[in-house]
């Protein structure tokens, strides 16, 4: 049993409070969302599996909390919460608690400082991209960390590949989440045709497809009832006969194994903007090309990225298509900064685009949200620095 | 002194299949303080203390060291293992309590028959009802690990203790991860299994702790113990079998020996042959040994116990713990 609860930096804290000051100077509100949370807000927006990277802790009346594992959450929560909608610029910082995901990896200790920036609700979702991506850069420049390399991902691009290859709902669903959660891990041309192949219910799916829905619905019910099955637990009726729909559908056969191939291939193109935009255009000509629009739209936004950070020297940009950042709340454009002189250190920085994690909490019309987080530990570990 | 204490399940099915088996093996449980007391001993084994506790508990207390061995299931085993840091051995699987920890979902659910469908129709239930689909289980460990080798997330876990199969008809859950021995049970709760939903096969074992003391004293005890478990597990599973001996048939005898995966216990006799056979094979080999040996009776007899000299069982866990001395004075 490793003890890696000891392994923080001495004097994180410390700094971790000055970088939040230093971020006050530059227009941003210090924020001090709570430690202790609702386990169910984690559960209910990742999943199960979340729970496992928590610290759980019981109140005394049974309630069911844990130490923050991330801000991004804490922080959405609190904008939602401000009387007005007005455009924020909030600046956090302290401690995180979170396991590692693989158990093997002992070189994450459990708890760690981190300070971040968030803006939320501007008009103009790119402006704020090139803002907080400038403003995390310069806070590692004036650090003293040496040349940076700054790896690009979109959520957003990949879903829209899902729906331009008009791919059952189902399976647009799933590859989403699985790729939010596990990046690539569980995506292969395999697991994707495989999901297609239906080896049961044939005579009644091919019966259903041509049936309009008053009629399907009618036959699933009658089959349920003839089968004396009765309707127990949240999913009702409606829901069985939606997914056989849905199933009927001819898309679902027609369904090529070519498709597979193609998502992984996608999922595989990374390098500079321009290389990577090449082959994603050479690679959806025939099968996608109405998302060549949507493919330009992120390079041109990467383009304007790119020219604003890089006044500096040694940054290396890297867009990669399977980076999908492995926590759900992103949607778009996701980021993170490590330093290839310090390999052993991982990501130093790390955000991206949320706009629909507003939603889910409540707030009302589309909010735009782009933020990021400094690992503070690892920032001392690259710099040697602690002191400011 | 140092006793070597043994938690036994304490009520219920497992404790009467529990209790035979230690009779069988010539250990005889005897409670202090009544029927209802809650600690034991054995008849004749001074340094062997009893304690009579829920299956569950007992694999908790092995983790934690407080026991040095436990009879429970391996279901519970598996899944105290997942939440918490100590360290056990599975000494020896034991032929009863058979169960099986299963995917259950509503007959209902026509349109589900495997894991794959389960993701799909978690992840619709999110879509529609922007809520996690409930899994009921008091197997947290074992459900998560499960689900997660399946690559499916959207869903969130229900602790459930007990009754948990009704968490469908009583809205508690939309289906459950439960353990079932016949399906009886999930067949009269409208619940039905899937084909690749099993995620563990389970029985009761005997199970050790490493995080336990132990002294030479408690070692000495294991050593008894062990010696007539395995003389008991040994004699369960063969059957002698004993036919006059044939002149110039050694190197049949040799082959018929490795075919059917026997043991010449007492050597090759000049008179008679005595083998001890698995079994399951005991009539592939008479029919092997009425071809080949001509005529003559073949005997085959049911066993009672097998000392064996060299015991396997504490051999084996001796050499899991790293013990040095392997045979600390044994008194069978």
């Amino acid at each position: 049993m490793t003890q890696r609860f000891l392994s923080f930096v001495g004097g994180a804290a410390a700094h971790a409070q000055a970088l939040t000051r230093i971020f006050t100077t530059q227009g941003f509100e210090r924020i001090d969302p709570p430690v202790l949370l609702p386990v169910d807000i984690f559960v209910e927006l990742s999943g199960e599996d979340i729970r496992r990277r928590l610290f759980l802790v019981s109140g005394p009346f049974g309630e069911r909390l844990c130490l923050r594992p991330d801000f991004t959450l804490p922080v959405a929560r609190h904008y939602v919460n401000e009387t007005d909608r007005a455009v924020r610029r909030y600046v956090y910082g302290g401690p995180t608690f979170r396991c590692s995901r693989e158990d093997s990896d002992c070189s994450t200790p459990w708890e760690f400082q981190q300070v971040g920036i968030e803006i939320l609700g501007p008009e103009d979702g790119t402006a704020s991209e090139i803002e907080v991506v400038r403003t995390i850069i310069h806070t590692l420049r004036d650090r003293g960390v040496g040349p940076l390399k700054l790896r690009f991902g979109d959520t957003g691009l990949f879903n829209a590949l899902l729906d331009f290859l008009k791919l059952p709902h189902g399976m647009r669903r799933r590859l989403r989440r699985h790729f939010l959660c596990y990046e690539t891990a569980f995506i292969s041309p395999e697991a994707i045709s495989s999901g297609q192949v239906l080896t049961t219910q044939q005579a009644l799916t091919s019966t259903l497809s041509s049936l309009d829905r008053k009629a399907g619905t009618q036959l699933i019910q009658e089959v349920i009832a003839l089968a004396r099955l009765a309707p127990v637990g949240g999913r009702s009726v409606e829901e069985i006969v939606e997914r056989f729909m849905e199933r009927a559908d001819s898309s679902f056969y027609n369904f090529s194994a070519d498709i597979g191939d193609l998502i992984c291939s996608f999922l595989k193109i990374r390098g500079s903007p321009s290389t990577a935009h090449a082959q994603f255009i050479a690679l959806t000509r025939n099968m996608a090309p109405d998302l060549a629009s949507h493919i330009d739209e992120v390079y041109e936004r990467l383009c304007t990225l790119q020219e604003h950070i890089s006044d500096s020297e040694g940054i290396d940009i890297v867009f990669d298509a399977g980076f999908g950042h492995r926590l759900e709340y992103y949607d778009g454009l996701v980021f993170e900064i490590s330093a290839p002189l310090s390999p052993g250190l991982g990501t130093l920085a790390s955000g991206g685009r949320y706009d629909s994690l507003l939603g889910k909490l409540g707030a009302s019309g589309g909010v735009s949200a782009f933020g990021a987080a400094l690992y503070v530990d690892r920032l001392i570990r690259a710099t040697g620095f602690v002191g400011l | 002194m140092n006793k070597l204490i043994i938690g036994l399940p304490s009520k219920g099915r497992l404790q009467r299949d529990t209790s035979d088996f230690f009779a069988r093996s010539g250990l005889n449980i005897q409670k202090c303080g009544g029927a209802r007391g809650y600690k034991g001993m054995i008849t004749g084994i001074e340094t062997v203390e009893i304690f009579f506790l829920s299956a569950s508990e007992i694999a908790r207390d092995l983790m934690a060291g407080s026991l040095h061995l436990g009879v429970t299931g391996l279901d519970l085993v598996q899944e105290t293992a997942g939440q918490s840091t100590g360290c056990f051995v599975f000494v020896a699987p034991l032929g009863f309590g058979y169960a099986n920890v299963v995917v259950a979902v509503p007959g209902f659910w026509i349109d589900v028959d495997c894991m794959a469908d389960i993701d799909d129709v978690a992840s619709a239930f999110y879509a529609r009802h922007r809520k996690r689909m409930r899994v009921a289980t008091k197997y947290i460990h074992l459900a998560r690990n499960f689900f997660a080798a399946h690559g499916i997330m959207d869903y969130r876990l229900v602790e459930s203790h007990g009754a948990t199969e009704g968490g469908p008809a009583s809205d508690a859950a939309e289906l459950i991860v439960d353990i079932s021995t016949t399906g009886t049970t999930l067949e009269a709760n409208g619940l039905k299994t899937l084909e690749d939903g099993l995620i563990l096969r389970s029985q009761a074992y005997l199970v050790a702790s490493c995080s336990a003391d132990w002294g030479k004293q408690v070692r000495s005890a294991l050593a008894t113990i062990l010696g007539r478990i395995s003389a008991e597990t040994a004699a369960r599973d063969l059957r002698e079998v004993s036919f006059r001996f044939m002149e110039g048939r050694d190197a049949l005898v040799k082959e018929t020996i490795q075919r059917f995966g026997c043991t010449l216990p007492f050597g090759g006799g000049r008179d008679i042959t005595v083998l001890h056979c698995p079994e399951q094979n005991v009539y592939a080999l008479v029919a092997m040994l009425r071809e080949s040996f001509e005529s003559g009776t073949i005997r085959i007899a049911r066993l009672d116990k097998i000392f064996a000299k060299d015991d396997l069982l504490f051999r084996e866990m001796a050499q899991r713990m790293g013990w040095s001395d392997l045979y600390p004075e044994s008194g069978l």
